[in-house]
């Protein structure tokens, strides 16, 4: 190849001492170091509540939220979703939780610009009424406040409560006619159906692992983690 | 009291129910894990990302490790696949992205993915400097050839060991190495100016501890 005659073998040598010096001989940082520590947390403690097991194993909680979702299940024959477990997640306008529809309220208010700017041109069309809160909608993210509207999320439609540990499961309950979203394997806890950047996406809130949850944003098709985030539930 | 298991004594007592174990296993490696993936990535909050999706890969693929290669050849195979898949996803994310999201992304491109290093004191001197001109240069390459020269020389592994972590021939592996070094040649004219060659010190690889395991590398291993 052209460029590879480029170089000498000394000139070679040099830009590899060049790396060598920017090597990072520093230890991981504390803070990752806890982050990592506190999803292995998780995870070990999801193992040892049902090992071998992908998918969550339904609690009454979930099942009273899922009783009060029926409606969401409403458009399911136009949409392709396959395995997204997001029944789960009560909006305000269908007699969730108080506390849950005073923040989602509030949310909604919040996060208004940063969903106007995420969503594309040949999006679904959206009005005063899909707003953040009600849950019958796929959430809105974007890069820039991915971590905020995923905590905003959790708090405004009473993802997981505190102490709750799995709620989801993978009954089919999509949202909306016009969200599709491939077959794959999301993984246990609640999943909702996102829009990240204005394209589809899966967000799953993981069962919490003491008092933190792990979040991820996952691929449509594929299951893989586009990017995550790790919540306090202090 | 630290585990005196092996690696593939921990990853077997992890796949057989001991989570302790994978514990134990990360930690020992994880401070060189973190290293790939923060360079390999660019910046420290990609970095953590991207080793905590293949930490938690790992952790449930275990049992998908066939003994093949060594544990941490497969522990770093698994998280620089990790970490490319997330450049590969922000790449099309950037492909597709608003108007309104460019601003964003400019913070997290290739001109400051290797300046937000808090833990770097020096980063006024002449060598943070050089060395943050190198990650700039080094951001700006294609993600294969940025993971192979991580690895082999930044971090210094063997080049049949890398080209087990990247699943690819070792050929492969000496053509991205080779084609990385050449175009950072160009960015990096200046400073190879500066940098004159020193006959008498032919060892510029960084002296890396050798990778504890009690496996021979063989074979790719085979993930679920």
């Amino acid at each position: 190849m052209p460029d590879e005659r480029d170089l000498t073998p000394e000139q070679e040598a040099r830009v590899s001492r060049l790396l060598a010096e920017a090597r990072h001989d520093g230890p991981i940082p504390a803070d990752v170091a806890a982050r990592l520590d506190r999803v292995l947390a998780g995870m070990a403690d999801e193992e040892v509540e049902r090992p071998g097991q992908q998918a969550a194993p339904v609690v009454d909680l979930a099942a009273r939220r899922r009783r009060r979702a029926v409606s969401l299940l409403a458009a399911a024959a136009a949409v392709v979703v396959a395995g997204v477990g997001i029944g789960q997640v009560v909006g305000p306008d269908r007699g969730g939780d108080d506390g849950a529809t005073s923040a989602g309220a509030g949310a909604a208010e919040d996060s208004a610009d940063s969903e106007r700017k995420a969503q594309p041109k040949g999006a679904p069309e959206r009005t005063q009424s899909d707003r953040l809160g009600s849950r019958e909608e796929p959430v809105w993210l974007t890069t820039k406040s991915f971590a905020r509207d995923v905590r905003r999320y959790r708090t405004a439609g009473g993802v997981v409560s505190e102490g709750d540990a799995v709620v989801g499961d993978n009954q089919l309950a999509p949202r909306r006619a016009r969200f599709s979203c491939g077959a794959a394997s999301y993984g246990p806890g609640t999943l909702l159906a996102a829009y990240y950047n204005g394209r589809p996406a899966v967000l799953a809130y993981r069962p919490p692992g003491g008092d933190t949850q792990v979040v991820e944003l996952l691929q449509c098709g594929s299951g893989q983690p586009i990017r995550s985030t790790t919540l306090s539930l202090h | 009291m630290p585990d005196e298991r092996s690696d593939i004594e921990l990853l077997r007592a992890h796949v057989e129910g001991d989570h302790a174990a994978f514990g134990e296993l990360f930690a020992r490696h994880r401070d060189r894990l973190w290293a790939v993936a923060l360079r390999t990535m660019g910046n420290p909050e990609d970095a953590a990302d991207g080793l905590q999706d293949g930490m938690v890969a790992a952790f449930r693929r275990a049992g998908s490790f066939r003994g093949e290669a060594a544990v941490t050849t497969w522990l770093h195979r698994v998280v620089v696949n990790a970490c490319l898949d997330r450049i590969r996803a922000a790449k099309v994310r950037r492909a597709e992205a608003l108007p309104e999201d460019l601003e964003e992304y400019g913070d997290r491109g290739s001109t400051t993915t290797a300046t937000g290093e808090a833990e770097d004191p020096a980063d006024l001197s002449e060598q943070a400097e050089r060395r943050r001109q190198v990650l700039d240069a080094l951001a700006t390459l294609p993600e294969e050839q940025r993971a192979a020269l991580v690895l082999v020389d930044m971090e210094g592994y063997p080049v049949a060991e890398v080209a087990l972590i990247l699943d690819c021939p070792v050929g492969t592996v000496k053509s991205r190495c080779s084609r990385g070094r050449a175009r950072l040649a160009e960015l990096l004219a200046g400073l190879l100016t500066e940098d004159a060659p020193e006959p008498s010190a032919p060892g510029n690889r960084p002296v890396v501890p050798p990778v504890s395991s009690t496996q021979p590398s063989r074979a790719p291993p085979v993930e679920g």
